[in-house]
């Protein structure tokens, strides 16, 4: 078995409200019960409607993740900013978690002066994890002006994490899709920036906004990790043949 | 988080810091001026976030022997109805930010190209030590008020040499301007220098998702100053300067050279400014003959009336 670790994350962008499928709050539990980060970013318009905010914040409690809203010329900030604080939160609780059950104290019982070590290793990790972050777009009406600059924002935050150490993946679900479907996936999980930034090109915009079923597919794109069910397989077939 | 004249006592080292005001606050958490118990005045930074805290703590620690880095005193827990919050305490520093510089005061060409020289050098020495300042950007240089010293803040973003990025602000760093994609440090370390040399020139910030770099570098042709200055920027934002000693180099040429008087003024600028004021005399001028018709004609009516 392989000892790397991984991240995954479902990055959702939008500037409105669910209006069509299942409820993405539930979605979001049943992703983060899979071991999936689900983080939101909400765009505002001056005129700041509750609503949308509101379910952008549940979306992202429910799925373990941090959400922030922004207007839409700060997007880059916002979306490299949301992802680091979500991996980071993540490495913490499971680092917090191993500190607790070896030694019986969390990073808090730990004097201020001695944390540094245990941040330096938190850091470490930050740095070698590989991330898979399936970034989902409202490509609803109401993001035509806004969807240029979300483009170069998404690609900002691929290169941003590719200067780490591990491998970053990204894979790009638009929601609605084309000819009446909910969802479009338009970049399956690449390590290519120009393949990354041709899939772009093909957004489609207009539609409903069905925020639920885009979840769902962008979990089923995370979970459906082909190389350990591979793996999965060829274990199988060398126990069969040891017996 | 905390009020004016609060005292915040350390859980684990028990000094206690009296609040005097409230100096900003960013996504991570707030700095408020304190006094400590032998009555120095120093900032303190508080955060619910433990390992922020504690990650430039930290960093401010391993790069004090470094002139232009605030000294950081005491790290501890403050606990507060019922929440935890972590705290550090450094030294307050009083002064403007570039950016606030950007916005209100006036600066000299000479100065300008003097503070990129000395940022050159902070970040050169940063970097000799094993850390990368990632996140320049004109809130994060500081310019001491008396001794006219340079300085960043904020640590957070610092990173050990090799390590990926965790903070940085789109506009001065270069992979989010399409400009040259590489992870040379140099390079990035150039262009972000220029941009802030740029920003402090042309008296505004740009952002990438709205303005692309040609439009920066067609503003930059506009002004009025040295041609060798506009020319040794422009090359560096296109990422065409590869070389940290190459650009300061040539800043230092230009500083020798620069007028010492020569003010940043932005002609277009200026001209609007003019046009707004004589259009507003125009308006008072305006208002006043209309109050004056209508004076008379109330005391035409008035008269008329009265007659009658």
């Amino acid at each position: 078995m392989d000892k790397t670790i991984e991240f995954r994350q479902i990055m959702l962008i939008t500037d409105g409200e669910s209006n069509e499928g299942m409820d993405p709050i539930t979605v979001a539990k049943e992703g983060h019960s899979k071991g999936i980060t689900i983080s939101t970013i909400g765009i505002t318009n001056k005129i700041a409607d509750e609503r949308p905010l509101l379910e952008i914040k549940a979306i992202a409690e429910a799925g373990g993740g941090v959400w922030e809203s922004t207007n839409v010329q700060n997007l880059t900030m916002a979306l490299s900013m949301v992802t680091v604080k979500s991996v980071y939160k993540t490495i913490e609780e499971a680092v917090n978690k191993e500190l607790k059950d070896l030694i019986g104290t969390g990073l808090n019982d730990m004097p201020p002066q001695s944390r540094n070590k245990v941040v330096d290793m938190i850091d470490r990790i930050g740095d070698e994890i590989n991330i898979k972050c399936c970034v989902l777009i409202d490509s609803s009406s109401s993001m035509t002006n806004k969807m240029d600059m979300a483009k170069k924002s998404i690609l900002n935050l691929f290169r941003m994490l590719n200067q780490r150490k591990g491998i970053t993946e990204i894979a790009v679900i638009s929601y609605p899709g084309k000819n009446q479907e909910q969802y479009d996936v338009l970049c399956k999980f690449t390590e290519d920036i120009t393949l990354l930034e041709q899939s772009l090109y093909k957004i489609q915009i207009g539609g409903n906004t069905p925020t639920g079923p885009a979840i769902k597919s962008a979990i089923q794109l995370l979970s459906n990790n082909f190389d350990t069910e591979l793996k999965t397989e060829e274990e199988m077939f060398f126990k069969s043949l040891s017996v | 988080m905390l009020q004016i004249a609060e005292t915040v006592m350390g859980k684990w080292n028990k000094n206690k810091y009296t609040v005097l005001s409230k100096l900003g606050e960013g996504g991570i958490g707030a700095v408020y001026k304190i006094k400590d118990m032998k009555g120095n005045v120093r900032a303190l930074k508080i955060s619910k976030d433990i390992s922020s805290i504690t990650r430039e703590f930290d960093m401010m620690t391993k790069l004090k022997q470094l002139k232009n880095v605030p000294r950081a005193y005491d790290i501890d827990d403050y606990k507060k109805s019922g929440n935890l919050y972590y705290f550090f305490v450094m030294d307050y520093l009083e002064g403007y930010n570039i950016k606030e510089i950007i916005r209100y005061n006036k600066i000299k060409v000479k100065e300008i190209i003097g503070i990129g020289i000395i940022l050159l050098n902070i970040l050169e020495r940063i970097y000799k030590m094993g850390y990368i300042y990632v996140d320049i950007k004109p809130d994060n240089i500081m310019v001491d008020k008396r001794g006219k010293k340079i300085r960043f803040i904020d640590f957070g973003g610092v990173i050990e040499k090799g390590r990926g990025v965790k903070e940085f602000t789109p506009a001065y760093s270069i992979f989010s301007w399409d400009v040259y994609l590489s992870s040379d440090y140099d390079t990035n370390i150039v262009f972000s220098v220029a941009m802030v040399i740029s920003s402090m020139l042309l008296r505004r910030e740009f952002n990438p998702l709205v303005h692309n770099i040609d439009w920066v570098i067609s503003y930059i042709s506009y002004l009025t100053i040295d041609n060798k200055l506009k020319k040794c920027l422009i090359k560096s934002l296109r990422g065409e300067i590869n070389q940290i000693s190459n650009f300061k180099a040539e800043l230092n040429r230009l500083f020798k050279e620069c007028n010492p008087s020569l003010v940043v003024n932005n002609n277009t600028n200026s001209k609007m400014k003019a046009n707004k004021k004589t259009k507003s005399r125009i308006d008072v001028f305006f208002m006043f003959s209309l109050g004056l018709f209508f004076l008379v004609t109330i005391i035409g009516i008035g008269i008329f009336f009265l007659k009658g």
